[in-house]
């Protein structure tokens, strides 16, 4: 298959049509301003919606009315516009509706700064705002993931009716690769979910709704702990059946110290490891593809055949709390990060590194 | 369609109305937050939830998936026009082809809310997209104009016109007395955009 030089959030774009998403509702922002471009100039030649919106809260309650309308629907946001989304995320995830939701992450709190970062894990990873709900998180680290992770996250959203996170920094979002795309476009019938909005032929007697508001204690509470039965199926699907797809492994079968970090950082990594083992230290890493559910199952693994872990973030440390959990204790993890928009150099990885082993 | 509402609510004139439009190809509601959020009880037809204030960017997202469908917000003062505000003058000012009907009855000296003093009608009279923009008063004996609003309304949406905002002013109590004068005085039932001419038709 031929493959075409993109840039990420272009390819996630021309993936997410291909997937069958025929609505975005968005506005643009710097470190993803080509992904509306590319869907406000494609979409309509699929007779798809692309629809600018006044703010980051008008797009995600319109996502969250096409969802419950049973169509295949996206919006974007970078890091800022992701809090003003929070809301609306609640709601979807609630009331269990399916959507694809891009955060290219840049740098610090309120309007932060146009740079790579990823001081968003915990939102992301923590469902985001109130109420007991998770959403299932991809991290992409390359062009072709940005695709690959996009058709996947519109098929995990309709499986397990919940939001689907691409969690991507700015440098992935704006880095230009090869990307090689499906060639057959996704078929998706909008009349498919029988639970949607609007379905013709329904006007009586037949009536759906779309609700996450009870006023019940105990309703609420069974729909909390279904919700909940809900994620823990999706967690032994990323740990258990489908692992491939939750982590990527790298030289770590002898890795005396295990480096860990997801998106671009992973890249930087992987040459940090080569670096080590040049200098006879055996350092592998591992890269979490989905940070929720996080892999916990194959770092306890790990954690079974290497000495250490380091976490390398672009933030002052937030995934590393996960593996910690993961670890449970059994080995030591440390952790270096750079926030506030620093990218740190393979250089000044492998010194930090350099601190915890031994080199020849 | 069934419903469960007391005669002289707003939701047994939204039924009215429906009844009369009779659409054909699927009906959705759109709540509000507070204790309108589960009107749909009462309806026999599709309804979604929305978060505070965003039932009529919810409704864009149903009817731009759903074009054919029959597609409207009920809301009332502290969703639309507090927390909501933002929103419904988005919707109008997209032409959003959808109807939005405010139960403003929060506005008396003896139950009334800072929010429901804003006048919407004649904010968004200062919009160049929307089709039809009304302010009509429902009492417990007539409610009469209540239903031909939003029976206007719901007609413009099926034909494709755009975007209408019914502000429905419900009034208890003594209509001569001052209290309600003064409040018709000072919010004045009328119809201040019609672009397609229903009020006459």
């Amino acid at each position: 298959m031929a493959k075409r030089l993109m840039k990420g959030c272009e390819a996630l774009a021309e993936a997410a049509i291909l997937a069958g998403c025929r609505y975005y509702f968005g506005s643009p922002v710097a470190q993803q301003a080509e992904l509306s471009a590319y869907l406000s100039k494609h979409l309509p030649l699929v007779d798809g919606t692309y629809v600018q919106a006044a703010d980051e809260i008008s797009a995600i309650n319109m996502v969250y009315g096409a969802a419950a309308a049973g169509a295949r629907v996206m919006t974007s946001g970078s890091s800022t516009g992701m809090s003003l989304k929070q809301e609306g995320i609640s709601g979807i995830a609630a009331s269990e509706l399916p959507c694809v939701i891009v955060n290219t992450m840049c740098g610090g709190s309120v309007a932060g700064a146009s740079c790579p970062a990823q001081a968003d894990y915990w939102q992301a990873t923590r469902g985001g705002t109130h109420g007991d709900y998770r959403n299932i998180v991809f991290a992409p680290c390359s062009v072709q993931e940005m695709a690959d992770m996009t058709i996947a996250g519109f098929n995990y959203a309709d499986r397990f009716r919940t939001p689907v996170l691409i969690l991507a920094d700015s440098i992935v979002s704006q880095m230009m690769e090869p990307v090689e795309l499906p060639k057959v476009p996704f078929d998706y019938d909008l009349d498919s979910k029988k639970w949607a909005l609007g379905l013709p032929g329904t006007n009586k007697h037949n009536k759906n709704v779309c609700a996450s508001t009870f006023t019940v204690q105990d309703e609420l509470e069974e729909h909390n702990w279904h919700l909940y039965q809900k994620y823990q199926v999706i967690g032994n699907h990323f740990n258990q059946e489908n692992k491939e797809l939750a982590i990527e492994e790298y030289m770590c079968d002898d890795a005396e110290i295990v480096l860990v970090g997801y998106g671009i950082i992973a890249r930087l990594l992987k040459t940090v490891v080569e670096k080590c083992r040049k200098r006879g230290v055996k350092a592998g890493l591992a890269r979490p593809k989905i940070l929720w559910p996080f892999p916990t199952q194959a770092f306890k693994k790990l954690s079974q055949n290497t000495e250490k872990f380091m976490v390398i973030e672009m933030s002052c440390g937030q995934m590393v709390e996960d593996v910690k959990m993961a670890v449970n204790g059994a080995k030591p993890v440390y952790f270096f990060g750079r926030t506030g928009g620093a990218v740190p150099s393979d250089f000044e990885i492998f010194n930090e590194v350099s601190k915890l082993v031994c080199l020849d | 369609m069934t419903m469960n509402f007391q005669p002289d609510s707003v939701q047994t004139m939204i039924v009215e109305a429906v009844d009369e439009v009779a659409p054909k190809s699927g009906i959705v509601g759109v709540a509000p937050v507070s204790c309108g959020a589960f009107i749909y009880d009462g309806f026999d037809f599709d309804f979604c939830q929305s978060v505070p204030g965003c039932a009529p960017a919810v409704a864009s997202g149903i009817k731009r998936v759903r074009p054919n469908a029959l597609v409207f917000t009920y809301q009332n003062s502290i969703d639309l026009a507090a927390a909501g505000i933002s929103e419904v003058l988005h919707a109008a000012n997209r032409g959003e082809n959808i109807s939005v009907i405010y139960a403003n009855s929060d506005n008396s000296e003896t139950n009334s809310s800072e929010e429901s003093r804003i006048k919407i009608c004649e904010l968004l009279s200062g919009i160049n997209n929307p089709v039809y923009i009304t302010r009509v008063v429902a009492t417990e004996k007539d409610n009469k104009a209540a239903i031909k609003a939003i029976k206007n309304a719901f007609k413009l949406q099926l034909e494709n016109k755009g975007f209408s905002f019914i502000e429905i002013l419900t009034v208890v109590g003594d209509e001569e007395s001052k209290e309600v004068k003064d409040l018709l005085a000072e919010f004045p039932p009328k119809v201040f955009v019609d672009k397609c001419g229903v009020e006459k038709a």
